[in-house]
């Protein structure tokens, strides 16, 4: 699973550099947040953040279309000042994932991008290497009845 | 497309509310934040204009609890309504697990629906869905209103599908939850088990 090798790889990585002044976050094309780091109080939350940056990724990605082709692989998403940003890059996999990183106070916020796409570079290789696709698998519930849906509703609503 | 992650046994979905300008999609939303327990739902945010038409969309996660053993998280999102928006609905649909078509009830806007509930087929086409086989559920809106159309007759006119229908009246939450309610099971039952290592 992907989620997994995410996991599996942020795990043998260093990633202090990235960790001091903000936050990585990987998300799926739809803006499901598949694994998220910073060391920052969490004041967002992942669900919202990565949706977020694959709207803001996916809007880019349209926008430059107008020029024609377009190979997304080499394009780089900034929303910067010198300090303080917003950067997204495309994990170039099947998968179709974006890396997000942002960062507040750097004192220089182009060394701390150029080890960010080192990562990314990284990451794509250790899917390429370490990937089992398995099997779809059948329904994952047979059948849910409504009282089930009323106790998860339940739980929720104030 | 859903997400399952058998680790964390933990459910991720993507629900999209569709339909034409002010139909009361984006107040679906807000009236689910409003009376959803805290630590249920993150922030919703909208991405909209000064006059708070959505521009892009608006976006609320949601924490269920479990069912059957899993956390169920859903991602609900509205599309902007406004005809000349096609592309960013053909954005946000990407990825979707359900739908809830939300439509606006009054005679004027019958045709703002029907060109709507189109535009939704021909998106969900181009990304290689099919609107027969997509969960999806239909909100007859604006109920309270004096100018509308019976549900028989929205039923007929929108819904050849036969899909759950469900009135509403958006701001006074009257049949939001029901709808929200309904589009999560039709999700729910469309999973498949997922990738595994």
């Amino acid at each position: 699973m992907i989620e997994g090798l995410l996991r599996e790889f942020f795990s043998t990585e260093n990633l202090e550099s990235f960790f001091d002044k903000g936050a990585i976050i990987v998300s799926r094309p739809d803006g499901i947040p598949l694994v998220s780091y910073e060391v920052h109080e969490k004041g967002w939350t992942d669900s919202t953040l990565s949706a977020l940056a694959a709207a803001s990724w996916q809007a880019a990605e349209n926008i430059i279309k107008v020029f024609g082709a377009l190979d997304s692989s080499d394009y780089r998403f900034s929303f910067d000042t010198s300090s303080s940003g917003f950067y997204i890059l495309k994990v170039d996999t099947e998968d179709d994932l974006v890396i997000s990183y942002i960062y507040n106070g750097h004192d220089n916020p182009g060394k701390i991008k150029s080890q960010f796409r080192r990562l990314k570079s990284a990451l794509e290789d250790y899917i390429l290497e370490n990937r089992v696709e398995g099997q779809k698998e059948d329904f994952l519930f047979d059948d849910i009845s409504d009282d089930e849906m009323d106790q998860l509703f339940g739980n929720v609503v104030g | 497309m859903s997400f399952v992650n058998y680790n964390t046994k933990e459910i991720n979905c993507k629900i999209v509310y569709y339909g034409p300008g002010l139909g009361g999609k984006t107040t679906n939303l807000q009236y689910i934040y409003k009376k959803t327990a805290g630590d249920a739902k993150g922030d919703m945010v909208s991405l909209d204009t000064e006059n708070e038409r959505t521009i892009f969309f608006d976006f609320l996660p949601l924490d269920l609890g479990e069912i059957r053993g899993f956390k169920t998280r859903f991602h609900l999102y509205t599309v902007p309504g406004q005809v000349f928006y096609e592309s960013s609905r053909k954005l946000i649909l990407r990825g979707v697990d359900g739908i809830v078509f939300v439509a606006d009830s009054q005679l004027e806007r019958m045709e703002a629906n029907i060109e709507s509930l189109k535009s939704l087929e021909t998106n969900l086409k181009e990304q290689g869905y099919d609107i027969d086989n997509i969960p999806i559920v239909f909100q007859w809106n604006k109920r309270d209103l004096p100018n509308i159309a019976s549900s028989d007759d929205i039923n007929e006119t929108l819904n050849s599908l036969g899909k759950p229908s469900f009135d509403s009246i958006a701001h006074k939450g009257d049949g939001v939850f029901e709808t929200l309610k309904a589009i999560s099971k039709l999700v729910l039952l469309n999973l498949k088990g997922g990738l595994k290592s």
